[in-house]
Order: structure tokens, then C-alpha cells, then sequence
């Protein structure tokens, strides 16, 4: 056990600023993202990676197709036979109180909860939940931050000075994790070395993190169908492709248009341009000053110029895109990797809908870039006051992070058999009455390594692993992994909002693409320099 | 000129009837069509409740609709009388201390507690997952003290000094002659009061963690406003409509409970607001 005496103490009343900062903090959870709080402490500092967890991959359980490292995840044409993950249940048999967002339905509470009634039995402990909607996550992490009411284990919402919050609210795991010490508990070894460098904070291990490794990549789907039927059996090859493919499958006439929104990631992917921030030659830079974020710019105006983008697209929300997409308002669509299975899920209603992801081609052929941001969706954390049972919270977290094909996996995923989910021909098919009560939200405490399986769609498996294989041989990845920058923990969010809406305005034709170098400028000014500076220094501690 | 107001005027009440108008046919147009349009719908093909019976049937929207009415319900009934009592008590030229009273009501008009402090203060006073963390915090509006005590001090005085000399004592004088004639204002705060408790959902999102326990509002704003979809499961159904359907469906129950209560209270209207207004 760490000695806590070496702690720098946070006051209540640093606490209370903590989480006024906090709940004013906008948007996206600065732990999901590249804003500063990616890992490490101080003003600037960086992961020392000899304290890194094992990486131990689970291998009872043999894939359809093989994980290829860093290219690949593993796919399964079917869900195998389940094998047992673990011995014994790994509560201590004392309540665990945990707090975690969700991005779905509030689940029925415990006593009209078949599922979660089972899963106390099986942890061993009674799990008491506190579920946030993901939106509101900021607020309710706030006041249970202020008013010391933080659970025994909590999913990290967004916090500026994060190593200083960590410091004094979370149980420092480095003696239960580092190195081979991990093994003890082997689903959170089965989380890739890459995952856990946004855990290291002042040197020390002080989370869990939440990986979603190379599965949270963005990508460009196309109506695979509705392509075919126009004889389209090429995906672009270079912008010029682009264009044309999506002039041709737009007819606003017929109320459709070719994109959902304008594909700025797909378009970055073309140029090979890093959105922020790069590695040249070895050292840290922004890239918002170079000349290719013009013609990213200037290659979405002319999407939009086209008329190609749903007129809507600037005020739609995720979801009525997905709308979109179904109903053939538009046949392209820019979302995440992991939609891909989502996607078939929503509209499986819908006769003859068939999705793929485009290949990123280079903006005058060749081979585009894949952009690869931060492996994880965010870290959690075991509360300092609970310091006196780590090792069986952490087994708790190993078991929520139990391998894809074991009997742990299954359930977690898919409840009880017969009372949650049957079987299909060798796959689990959910209950639709009962489905709601299955998420409960823990998959924000800790997660199994994604794979890829979609329950009857191996061709969708074969799809997904075939654009990983292609696309992974080239990828921009965030630097920021690692790196911490107390600078871009208090005013990224708000200088990166700006720098958002002036490419809104852009994309819109209300601002010049040339307003863009005045916008990086004002970026610069408002704390971007002193970014750049604690990131550099962070990365070249690093080594 | 008067065709020319009349198109602006049309143009501007468009402007607003339109959205409406969106959002009652998408609640009420089939799946099929909703699913075709890509979201929502200003004509229907024709009428489907399907997204209505969803929503009420007994699932997570109907329960948090009877939350709702019932927080409503009673933390207005909660707010007016202890307003009433303040402001009444306040209003009487006899009372020991009222000065230091008032003051700290307009007080506590310039410095409202913020998030983290009410949130320390209803768990200290052990309110965190219950109802009345959802009415005790927020009981006590001094802007409506205010417009009541300005109600209070215009009373005739003889009106009072009349009763007082047929004996009755000043809990009388409140509850039969000051009441009875506050009628207007009380309809107009009480209808305060009831927008305010029908449209919070903050405060619940902090101090419930039972979402069992959640008000229509922040079931609105978690599906409607954040997204999170809802399953058949959710609301005890077998066949989901649309969701854009339910979405609109859930925020048409949510306007129309509050809207039915205006054309009730819109004759007390004029005399309470203006009450406030000149006298304070």
C-alpha cells in the first residue's frame, strides 16, 4: 500500500474551485479527449514508462480471425463456446458504490432488475449504482466531487488539474498493477500497454482505463446498397473521387444529398494532417498552422458548395444523421468505427441495408491516413477513503473487464440466458423486453477489450477486419497520449469550441478560409503557445 | 400598409406555429413515413397515437409524468403557503423585526447559492434521493415574497381593523379576509411557482440517483435533448414507433399538462402581475 504522506493535500476549498471549474466545463469529458488530461501531473509532464502495467492477452479463446498488433482487432463469426474467466466472485462481500455515466436508457433499479440482482450474486458484493446520463455527467461529477461524495469507485469526469484531484481523491494502484503485478488480475492485463499511459499520473498509476483501443477510430460509411443500385462499385480515390461520387448521389430535388455533414476527419485523412498536434521529427508541434488545414477547409467548402451536404447538417444531431442515412436522405455518412455494428443493429427493420467504410484514399491518390485519437474513452478511478480494499475493488474491475468468450463476458453483455438474451445459431439474441435492464453502466468502470462480432453478420465481421488491415498500415495518431498540459486542462475545451465554429463558419461560406490563420493566431494567443511549450516539454521528459 | 402588417405579422406567427406544427405531426405520423422523411414531419399520411400509447403506457415516461404532477402538485402548494405566511407576516406594520426580515429576503435576490453549496446543503440536511430535495431547496422564492407582500401591504386597512374589532385574531385576518381577497395573486404566483417545479430537472439530476424517481423534464432532456435512445423495454411496449415519434410525442406530454393550466388562471393574470409591479 502507498504511503499517502507524500501527497500534495487539496483544501475543501481547492476542491469546491475544482468543481465550480468543472461544472462549467463544456462539452466533451476532458478524460475522453486530447484537452490536457491525457495522463501524467505537473504543468507538464509525461508517462515514465517502466512502471507500465504487463500486457497479457487472454487466449483461451481463439478468434476467427487472428488480432494483428496495431492493425487489427480479433473477429468472430460467432459468439464461442463460453469458458470461465474466474475462480471465484471477487467481492469482498461489503456494498461497492460506484458512480458511471451512460449513453443510454437509466436501466430499472435493482428490485425490478433481474440482471442486476444476478450480477450482485455473482460479484459477491452488493453493487450500488449511481447512473448518469452521459450528458449531464460534467454536473453530477462536480457536486460529488464538492460535496466529498464520491463513491467507491467512479468513472473521471472532466476535472481540470487532474493530477492534483487524482492525487487526493483516488487510491494510487502502481504497487497492484505495475509490471507483472498486473497479472493478478488478468482482464485488466488483457488491456493494451498503449491504454494505460493516460492512467500514470505523477509517476504513479491512479486509474483505469476505460480502452477502446483501435475500434474508436473515425471513419466515412457509405449506403452500400444504394451505391450498388447507381452501379457505384469503387470507393473514391482521390478528392476529386470524392466530389463526383457525392455530385452523383445528391438530387435535392429528391430530397437527397450525398453527406450527412462534412467528413473534416476523413478530409485531414486524405491530407495526412494531424488535426493539433504532431511528431516531427521527433519533436512535439501543432499543426494549425500548416497550409494543408487550408486545403481541408477549402476541399469542404467545396462539398458544401456542390450542395452535396444535407442543408441541415450544421444543426442535426447525431442521430437524426443515422436517420438520414436510413431513410436515403444521404448515402455517406462520417461516424465512429464502432457504428459500423451499431448501425446494422438500429436498421435491422430495414430490407436491403448494407453499409461499408470507405477506404481513405490520398487527396490526389495514393493512400490516405487513418486518424487514430487516444485508445481510451476516459479513465475511472478507486476512491482514496476505499484504499483499505484496492485489491478486491480491483478484482471487481478485472471481472467488468472479463475477455470477449468467456461465461463473464456473456453476461455482462447479454444478461441471463432466458431471461435477457436465447440463442441463435451459435449467437446470443437479446430479449427486447428485457433489454434495458442489462446496461447498468460498469462498462465505464472498466471494459473488456472490443473485438469484432456482430451476432449473424460475419460478413460485417469480414468487412470491418478487412478495413482495418487496409487502412491501419497507415495512421495519424495523437501524440497527445501520455502527455499532460495543465494549460490544455483549463482552456483547450474553449479554444478548441473556437476554433470549431470558425470552421462551422467556413464549411457555411459565413467566414473566408482564409479567416482561418486569424482563428489559429487567436488560439495561439489565448494559451495555445503555452500548450505547445507543456506538451514539448512533457513529451521530450518523456524521452 | 395593413396587408403589409398583416403578411409580417403572418410571416412572424409562422415563424413559431411552424416548429410546432413539426413537432404534433411527427408525434402523430406513422414509423414508416418518419423513418422515409429522416426525421421529422409537417404532414402526416395520416394519424398514428402509437408514439402516445408508448409513451403512457405505464413505462418510464408515464411514471415520470405522475412525479411530476405530483412534485408540481405539492411543492406548489408547499411554496404558497410558506410564501403567503412570509410575505403576509412581513406586511404587518407590528412585526418584531420585519426590516431585518426583508432585508435578508432581497438579500438573498443578489447572492443565489450555486450549484456545489445547495448541493452540500441538501446532503447535509439529508435530502439527497428524496422528493423533497425536489421542493424544500427552492420552496422560498423571494421575487414572489416580494410581489405577494406588495399584494398584502395595499389591503385596506380599515378592512382589517374592522375584523379585528369583531375579535378576530391575526391568524383570522389571514386566513379570511387577506386570502380570500389575494385570489388573483395567489393564482398568478401558485401558476409561478407550478412552471418553476414542472420545468426543473437540475435539481433532480443532482440529488436522485434513483432515475425511478426522476420528473418528466429530465426524462425529456436525457431522451429528447441528450439522446439516449429508448428501448420498447423502457416503456413497457413489444413494437417501438420511431424514435424521432416518441421524441416529439414526450415533448408534446410534457407542454400540454402546464399549457391546460394558463387558460384558467389567464383573468387573474392582469390584477396579480401589475400588483407586483407598482409596489414593493
Amino acid at each position: 500500500m502507498k504511503s499517502t504522506s507524500s501527497r500534495s493535500v487539496l483544501s475543501r476549498r481547492h476542491l469546491l474551485g475544482l468543481g465550480l471549474t468543472t461544472a462549467v466545463a463544456s462539452g466533451a469529458l476532458a478524460a475522453c479527449t486530447s484537452s490536457g488530461t491525457s495522463g501524467t501531473g505537473g504543468p507538464a509532464s509525461a508517462v515514465d514508462t517502466d512502471i507500465l502495467p504487463t500486457y497479457r492477452s487472454f487466449d483461451e479463446v481463439v478468434p476467427d480471425l487472428a488480432p494483428q498488433p496495431g492493425l487489427t482487432s480479433s473477429g468472430f463469426f460467432r459468439y464461442p463456446d463460453p469458458v470461465a474467466f474466474s475462480d471465484s466472485a471477487p467481492g469482498d462481500g461489503r456494498p461497492i458504490n460506484a458512480m458511471v455515466q451512460t449513453f443510454l436508457a437509466i436501466p430499472p433499479a435493482l428490485p425490478q432488475n433481474a440482471y442486476w440482482q444476478e450480477m450482485n450474486r455473482r460479484l459477491g458484493s452488493d453493487l450500488s449504482l449511481s447512473i448518469t446520463p452521459a450528458g449531464e455527467y460534467a454536473a453530477k461529477f462536480a457536486t460529488a466531487v464538492a460535496g466529498g461524495t464520491l463513491p467507491d469507485m467512479f468513472h473521471v469526469g472532466p476535472t481540470p488539474s487532474l493530477p492534483a484531484f487524482m492525487e487526493a481523491r483516488a487510491t494510487d494502484l502502481t504497487d497492484h498493477l505495475s509490471g507483472d503485478a498486473i497479472l493478478n488480475y488478468p482482464g485488466l492485463a488483457n488491456l493494451e500497454t498503449d491504454c494505460w499511459k493516460q492512467c500514470v499520473i505523477n509517476g504513479r498509476i491512479m486509474g483505469i482505463p476505460i480502452a477502446r483501443g483501435i475500434i474508436g477510430v473515425p471513419v466515412l460509411y457509405a449506403r452500400s446498397d444504394v451505391l450498388r443500385e447507381r452501379g457505384i462499385d469503387e470507393d473514391p480515390a482521390s478528392f476529386a473521387d470524392l466530389l463526383e461520387l457525392c455530385r452523383e448521389l445528391t438530387a435535392p430535388q429528391a430530397n437527397t444529398w450525398a453527406l450527412t455533414g462534412v467528413p473534416m476527419a476523413y478530409l485531414r485523412g486524405m491530407l495526412d494532417l494531424p488535426e493539433r498536434w504532431a511528431l516531427e521529427d521527433g519533436s512535439f508541434v501543432s499543426t494549425l498552422t500548416d497550409e494543408r488545414h487550408l486545403q481541408a477547409l477549402e476541399a469542404g467548402r467545396a462539398l458544401e458548395a456542390a450542395g452535396t451536404v444535407n442543408p441541415d447538417s450544421a444543426v442535426a444531431p447525431l442521430s437524426q444523421k443515422k436517420q438520414w442515412l436510413a431513410a436515403q436522405t444521404c448515402a455517406l455518412h462520417a461516424d465512429s468505427f464502432v457504428s459500423w455494428f451499431g448501425l446494422y443493429q438500429q436498421n435491422a427493420g430495414l430490407d436491403g441495408f448494407e453499409i461499408h467504410a470507405l477506404s481513405v484514399p490520398g487527396y490526389d491518390g495514393g493512400q490516405g491516413s487513418q486518424v487514430q485519437p487516444i485508445p481510451n474513452v476516459g479513465i475511472s478511478a478507486i476512491n482514496i477513503d476505499a484504499a483499505d480494499r484496492v485489491e478486491s475493488l480491483l478484482a471487481v474491475a478485472s471481472w467488468f473487464a472479463a475477455p470477449f468468450g468467456t461465461e463473464e463476458y456473456l453476461f455482462q453483455k447479454y444478461g441471463i440466458e432466458g431471461t435477457h438474451f436465447t440463442w441463435d445459431d451459435g449467437d446470443p439474441v437479446v430479449d427486447p423486453d428485457t433489454a434495458n435492464q442489462v446496461e447498468l453502466g460498469t462498462r465505464y468502470i472498466a471494459d473488456a477489450t472490443r473485438v469484432l462480432y456482430a451476432p449473424g453478420r460475419s460478413e460485417v465481421v469480414e468487412q470491418a477486419y478487412d478495413y482495418q488491415s487496409r487502412s491501419n498500415t497507415k495512421v495519424i495518431k495523437d501524440p497527445t497520449l501520455g502527455l499532460y498540459s495543465e494549460t490544455a486542462s483549463r482552456h483547450y475545451d474553449s479554444l478548441n469550441g473556437a476554433l470549431l465554429s470558425l470552421e462551422l463558419d467556413i464549411l457555411a461560406g459565413r467566414e473566408p478560409v482564409t479567416a482561418w490563420t486569424a482563428g489559429v493566431e487567436e488560439f495561439m494567443a489565448g494559451g495555445g503557445t503555452e500548450i505547445i511549450d507543456e506538451y514539448r516539454r512533457a513529451h521530450a521528459e518523456a524521452g | 400598409m395593413r396587408i403589409l402588417t398583416a403578411l409580417v405579422m403572418a410571416a412572424a406567427c409562422a415563424l413559431v406555429l411552424v416548429p410546432f406544427a413539426g413537432i404534433i405531426s411527427t408525434s402523430l405520423a406513422p414509423s414508416d413515413q418518419v423513418t422515409r422523411s429522416g426525421g421529422m414531419v409537417l404532414i402526416p399520411e395520416s394519424i398514428s397515437l402509437d408514439a402516445y400509447r408508448s409513451v403512457l403506457s405505464g413505462g418510464v415516461v408515464t411514471r415520470a409524468l405522475l412525479v411530476s404532477i405530483g412534485v408540481t402538485v405539492v411543492g406548489t402548494a408547499v411554496s404558497l403557503s410558506v410564501s403567503a405566511l412570509l410575505a403576509y407576516a412581513t406586511s404587518r406594520r407590528h412585526m418584531v423585526g420585519r426590516t431585518a426580515v426583508v432585508t435578508l429576503i432581497l438579500l438573498s435576490l443578489l447572492f443565489t447559492p450555486g450549484m456545489i453549496p445547495s448541493y452540500l446543503a441538501v446532503k447535509d440536511f439529508g435530502l439527497i434521493n428524496s422528493y423533497a430535495a425536489l421542493v424544500l431547496p427552492v420552496a422560498l422564492s423571494a421575487f414572489n415574497v416580494i410581489v405577494m407582500r406588495a399584494f398584502f401591504l395595499g389591503l385596506p386597512g380599515e378592512v382589517t381593523d374592522a375584523a379585528r374589532i369583531d375579535g378576530a385574531n391575526e391568524w383570522q385576518i389571514f386566513t379570511r379576509i387577506a386570502l380570500p381577497l389575494s385570489r388573483a395573486m395567489l393564482a398568478v404566483v401558485g401558476l409561478f411557482y407550478a412552471v418553476g417545479y414542472w420545468n426543473a430537472f437540475f435539481t433532480a439530476l443532482l440529488y436522485l440517483d434513483d432515475a425511478a424517481r426522476w420528473p418528466l423534464q429530465l426524462v425529456l432532456r436525457t431522451y429528447v435533448v441528450n439522446e439516449n435512445p429508448l428501448g420498447a423495454a423502457d416503456l413497457g411496449i413489444d413494437r417501438l414507433p420511431a424514435q424521432p415519434s416518441l421524441q416529439m410525442a414526450i415533448l408534446v406530454t410534457s407542454v400540454v399538462p402546464i399549457l391546460c393550466i394558463y387558460p384558467f388562471l389567464q383573468r387573474h393574470f392582469a390584477t396579480g402581475v401589475l400588483t407586483g409591479a407598482v409596489k414593493g
